[in-house]
């Protein structure tokens, strides 16, 4: 019976099933929530590797089915993901946020699954919406503001994105998305379009700025999936591009320096993902099969451990209302389940053995090692340790520890609680049982985490970092300060482009009116004695009666009057115009 | 003789009549001017759908009125364009003169009813008028009708502005039918004939290119005023916003276009894409010109605090995408310029019946005063976000496909254009989303300490679906928004219906 | 100025310039004029009347309802006409197959005569409704 219904596409199961969302209340939405991404991942499991949902659309080939080993691993977590997140968000009463949480991973799970650019393009600017709408979502000024410039960010990313993807139709006469190689221009436009989705620098600053801006419960969907998906089109198109290794281990160790001196709790977490995706992106760079291998592991165990991160302090805000780390400590008394399910994740972020973290990422290490590239394995663990240093020791000590400012607090809900078990839960699975997150890469894995000498080399480095953190832990407490990132172009950018479309546009708007009004004004002059007699008595009533009063009623707007006289004016200089082209016309045969 | 041959006059004829039939219903019975005028817009919609499938099936419909022979007598030429544009004319046409009916009884006073249904008829059989003629002085007559019935309705409801908006109005579009007619008779002095068809055989005849460039410039200056083509675009946005809804969605989504109907048809009927091959004298102007008023129009959307002015100056950018579509000439920027009329036809005639629909309501213009109108006004507000989203060309929307098609053609050209697009699109997305972000999260102002406090305390603010305070506009306003609505966002997916007219019509003007 | 000098000249004009118009009218299909020349001389005899005697007498005489029923039933007329033809088999405004007992000639002259009466109609009631309107001093905000 079921096989008959199944499979359906992924992305069409959650976005139905999030318009859905509105039809129902109270209990049945709650199970409702939870019904979709299990029907999603049976679905999953249905769905043998080999294309489907292709479609002949107006001359273009639409491929929503490319299911093959590099595309369902992502399609599995996402799922699962999509799961954890509702359970976590299923007390929030209000619809517009599941819809948008839906529809983010319908279309996420769309655009891994699609095949070639059109409906990739067309996932990802959904993702776009719906991820800023899960921002707006806080309702306050400041979401709103950094909601506007996500939209915007990703909205100028997709544009050169389309351009590149019109440029690669004309030159290659398909729209088929797969590996990207040459020299071409198409291929550095939608290298960028991809590199702004995964937030590699400078194109990161949307990240930053918008995630910890979200709703508590919405951050925990915004961290999961359009880094990650970023990642996924990276390895698809780009495996093996010399530059994303060093934009990788660069962007790892960017974000970790940020993130050791943030203040806010959940923009600290939004610089780790960026570190973290550094990671996955040098290894897209490195392009072997173990690298590659890496890169999805590792995005998988991170969308794991970095959710049920930021559903700590996702809880501490739901319960509290502050997210300053300034602001925070001594909650451990009050919330100690929760804290010690967040140590769970912070764990596993630093790749502390038996953890998620710790298979995955030494397999991006090692195969940058083995690939002989020295610079970039030294970074990737100096990063791991910093990883270490914010996450686990900085972040949980000044929230659950450190001064007690006597907050009033209580464990969070049950069913956060119950998803952040859940996911520590699978965290610490996939540490201890790693087989069952390499059976599913794409290249066989040979790669043993297990060995002493990893185990070991990896305490040691924890161990020191620990003892420094113990020595240091004053002086590196979060100042209630911003800190100064590129993005101070662009929350700039924004306010100074209202001041461009505010004044020079407009004031060059209403200075090219004024100065036809004043040819004009001439014009009428010369020939108002000329006029006839019953045009004058109706310009006279219409114009002196009536609008004398609408005139004096009315707000001066520069833009909007004195187009009379630039209608006039246009007038005698088509007329010149057209008499120049009729005398040159005759001299010129 | 088979009575769907005469559709071409009886679409015309109909409105004509019905135009006709308002004043004298008024006398009798004011309330009988509203379902006639239904009636014959009907009518008119059913009669060019079956045009359109008819050209689609058998090819050009020629009809010779009185039953004389071009040159002599006027000729009704119908091709694939003037179809697909008939059906969306008289379709929107029908659409707008249904919503009439509850807005326009708080706008206008009752005595002036009749008038007002009479020209809404006018207005549109004058466009079809122009869209069906194959006759050059024709043309000019049915542009002169519906320009004129449109400066009388933007004044209609005679409200603060509305006067010199209309003034200005009739001024500049009369400069512009001015123009068309001196072009018409310079072209009937050279050529001696006033069929379109007839004009460009002998045109190609003639020795002096200059003569040729002479007409065509005046005649796409013309009718370059007539669509709002940046810099000639000063009329519109005090016209199109100041009007009552129903007549903006007219203006901004049909007047506009049939004027870049009338371009196309005179560079590509009239003169012929052969003989402009030898000179951009028109296209590249034009071109440039369209691709300044797709980011200038932008700009000054951004700016505008007035929903229906930002909206009219977005119709600005619009229109520049349809004629750069239309001055690049290939055949993907002809396919997504005039694929464009139609999304854009939709988007915009949408948007401005939701506006209405939200004046009519709660009497708010200013988009600041657009916070949390998602509560109020659910239904309206997400066709708001569906064709605002179609029109910023975010994809699944049909919006998306005709600027696909356009910026193809754009890179075929030059790079600059498709930048333009791109960033014409990035600009759009800047005004519409501030909108459509505080029709659902926008926060009241008065309340905003409150919120804000909520805010604090629990991260969300739970707030409950408020169910009493919910005022939809009525049903007669509401269904041509969901229609318009649901035909933006279908038409992104079901491309293959509206492109199997627009390319065997772009085919046909490029002479392929 | 004495009004009666006015008045009375025009009270002897104004039914010989209306004579004239209905007979360039009638006389269209087959000497120059028509149904808008006559139309326009009608429309401006009746202009004579309201500047002789006021607006309000030409309103009296001719009133705005009568005025409006003139206009649309000379256009619909007009239109009524045109799609005879139709009706008739033939094309749009091709009277001449319209199935009169009458030599095709005498009907197509039938015919235009009948249209240039209904254009006349819609004319004169056109023409003084201009006048009329642009010549009220205060618009009445009823």
């Amino acid at each position: 019976m079921i096989e008959h219904v199944l499979p359906v596409p992924p992305a069409a199961l959650f976005i139905v099933g999030a318009l859905l969302i509105p039809l129902l209340k109270g209990q049945l939405r709650k199970i409702f929530l939870l019904f979709i991404p299990i029907v999603a991942f049976v679905n999953l499991l249905y769905l043998p590797q080999g294309t489907y949902w292709t479609y002949h659309f107006v001359g273009f080939d639409l491929i929503f089915g490319r299911v093959d080993s590099t595309s369902l691993p992502f399609g599995y977590i996402f799922v699962i993901m999509a799961f954890l997140g509702a359970l976590y968000a299923i007390h929030v009463k209000e619809s517009s946020e599941h819809i948008a949480a839906f529809i983010l991973v319908g279309a996420s799970l769309g655009a891994v699954f699609a095949g070639d650019y059109l409906s990739l393009y067309l996932f990802l600017a959904i993702m776009t919406v719906s991820s800023a709408f899960l921002v707006f979502s806080r309702r306050r000024k400041s979401a709103t503001d950094a909601g506007f410039r996500y939209l915007i960010f990703h909205f100028f990313g997709g544009s050169l994105l389309l351009a590149g993807i019109i440029l690669y139709y004309i030159s290659t006469g398909n729209l088929y998305f797969g590996l990207l190689e040459g020299n071409e221009l198409y291929l550095y436009l939608i290298l960028i379009g991809f590199l702004v989705k995964a937030a590699v620098p400078p194109f990161h600053t949307w990240l930053t700025d918008a995630y910890p801006e979200g709703t508590a419960t919405g951050s925990v969907f915004l961290s999961a999936f359009t880094t990650k998906t970023g990642v996924y089109l990276l390895v698809r198109a780009f495996p093996g591009t010399e530059i994303l290794i060093w934009l990788g281990a660069i962007m790892a160790v960017y974000g970790v320096v940020y993130a050791v001196i943030e203040n806010d709790g959940r923009k600290l977490l939004a610089y780790s993902i960026i570190s973290q995706v550094g990671y996955m992106v040098a290894a897209a760079g490195l392009g072997t099969q173990m690298a590659i291998n890496g890169a999805i592991a590792h995005a998988l165990c991170h969308i794991l451990y970095k959710a049920l991160l930021f559903m700590g302090p996702g809880a501490v805000l739901q319960v509290t209302g502050r997210e300053k780390l300034t602001e925070l400590g001594g909650l451990f008394k009050a919330m100690p389940v929760t804290f010690w399910l967040f140590m769970v994740g912070g764990v596993s972020i630093s790749g502390v053995p038996f953890f998620n973290g710790f298979v995955s990422k030494t397999m991006i290490i090692a195969s940058a090692g083995l690939q002989g590239e020295a610079v970039v394995y030294v970074l990737l663990l100096l990063a791991s340790v910093g990883t270490f240093l914010h996450t686990c020791l900085k972040l949980p000590y000044y929230m659950f520890f450190a001064t007690d400012r006597g907050i009033k607090a209580e464990e969070p809900p049950r069913n956060m609680l119950m998803s952040m078990g859940l996911t520590a839960f699978l965290c610490l699975f996939i540490g201890i049982y790693p087989a069952i997150l390499y059976n599913i890469l794409p290249y066989p894995v040979d790669f043993v985490p297990y060995t002493t000498e990893k185990v070991v080399e990896k305490i040691a480095l924890l161990s020191f970092t620990l003892l420094g953190f113990w020595l240091l832990k004053d002086k590196i407490a979060g100042q209630p300060t911003i800190s100064l990132d590129t993005d101070w172009f662009y929350r700039k950018a924004g306010p100074a482009f209202m001041w461009f479309c505010r004044n020079p546009a407009s004031v060059f708007a209403s200075w090219k009116d004024l100065a036809y009004a004043k040819i004009c004004f001439a014009f009428i002059l010369l020939f108002r004695h000329n006029s006839p007699e019953l045009l004058l008595t109706a310009e006279k009533r219409v114009i002196q009666s009536r609008e004398r009063r609408q005139l004096a009623s009315r707000q001066p707007a520069p833009l909007d009057s004195l187009t009379i006289g630039f209608s006039i004016f246009m007038f005698t200089f088509i007329v010149a115009l057209f008499l120049l082209l009729l005398v040159f016309g005759k001299l010129v045969p | 003789m088979n009575i769907s041959q005469h559709f071409p006059i009886l679409v015309i004829i109909t409105l004509f009549t019905g135009a006709y039939l308002a004043p004298l219903a008024g006398l009798w019975k004011r309330k009988l001017c509203y379902p006639l005028a239904v009636l014959s817009a009907l009518l008119s919609f059913l009669f060019s759908v079956v045009i359109l499938l008819s050209v689609l099936e058998h090819g050009i419909i020629r009809y010779h009125v009185g039953g004389w022979e071009p040159p002599w007598g006027i000729e009704l030429l119908v091709d694939p364009l003037s179809a697909f544009m008939a059906l969306i004319v008289s379709f929107i046409g029908l659409l707008a003169v249904v919503y009439s009916k509850d807005y326009i009884a708080g706008e206008i006073p009752d005595k002036k009813l009749p008038a007002y249904y009479s020209l809404l008829q006018l207005i549109i059989g004058g466009m079809l008028g122009a869209l069906m003629t194959g006759d050059l002085f024709n043309l000019f007559v049915m542009t002169e009708i519906f320009s004129i019935s449109a400066y009388a309705l933007v004044s209609i409801a005679q409200k603060k502005g509305s006067l010199i908006a209309s003034y200005n109005y009739l001024i500049l579009a009369s400069v512009g039918t001015t123009f068309i007619l001196f072009s018409t008779g310079f072209i009937y002095m050279v050529t001696g004939s006033l069929n379109m068809v007839d004009i460009s055989q002998r045109l190609s005849a003639l020795e002096s290119p200059w003569v040729m460039y002479n007409g065509l410039i005046l005649l796409v200056i013309g009718f370059a005023i007539k669509s709002a083509l940046f810099p000639l675009h000063t009329w519109l946005p005090d016209a199109h916003s100041i009007a009552p809804s129903p007549v903006s969605v007219l203006l901004s989504a049909l007047v506009i276009k049939v004027g870049a109907y009338s371009i196309i048809r005179s560079v590509f009927t009239v003169f012929g894409p052969g003989l402009l091959e030898q000179s951009g004298v028109v296209t590249i102007p034009v071109t440039w010109m369209a691709s300044l008023g797709i980011l200038l129009g932008s700009i000054y959307a951004i700016t505008q605090t007035d929903i229906k002015r930002m909206l009219a100056y977005s119709s600005v950018a619009h229109i520049g995408y349809i004629l750069l579509g239309i001055g690049l000439a290939s055949t993907a920027s002809m396919t997504g310029g005039i694929f464009h009329i139609l999304n854009h036809a939709l988007g915009k005639a949408c948007l401005f019946f939701c506006a209405g629909a939200v004046l009519h309501k709660t009497g708010i213009r200013n988009v600041e005063e657009y916070t949390g109108l998602a509560g109020k006004m659910p239904i309206t507000m997400i066709a708001f976000t569906l064709a605002a989203i179609s029109l910023v060309g975010i994809p699944p929307t049909s919006g998306f496909m005709s600027k696909f098609y356009l910026a193809i053609g754009a890179y075929q050209e030059s790079w600059i254009f498709l930048a333009v697009i791109l960033l014409g699109s990035l600009l759009s997305a800047v005004f519409y989303f501030r909108v459509i972000n505080l029709i659902y999260f926008g926060e009241p102002e008065h309340k905003s300490g409150v919120r804000e406090q909520g805010a604090e305390i629990g991260g969300v603010v739970h707030r409950q679906p408020t169910t009493d305070n919910r005022r939809e506009a009525p049903l007669t306003m509401l269904i041509p928004i969901i229609i318009l609505a649901l035909g933006s966002t279908l038409f992104g997916i079901l491309v293959h219906i509206p492109l199997s007219v627009v390319e065997p019509a772009v085919k046909l003007l490029l002479g392929m | 100025m004495n009004p009666v000098v006015i008045r009375t000249v025009t009270r002897i004009l104004v039914p010989f310039i209306q004579l004239f118009g209905f007979y360039i009218i009638v006389h269209g299909p087959v000497s120059p004029g028509g149904g808008f020349q006559g139309g326009v001389v009608v429309g401006a005899s009746m202009i004579l009347l309201a500047l002789a005697y006021g607006a309000h007498e030409a309103e009296s005489k001719v009133s705005h309802h009568v005025r409006i029923a003139m206009d649309s039933l000379g256009s619909l007329a007009y239109a009524g006409i045109g799609l005879l033809g139709i009706a008739a088999g033939g094309l749009f405004l091709q009277y001449n197959i319209i199935p009169l007992p009458l030599p095709p000639a005498r009907v197509n002259g039938i015919m235009i005569f009948l249209i240039g009466v209904a254009i006349g109609v819609h004319i004169m009631a056109l023409v003084l409704s201009l006048f009329l309107h642009t010549t009220e001093e205060t618009e009445k905000d009823d």
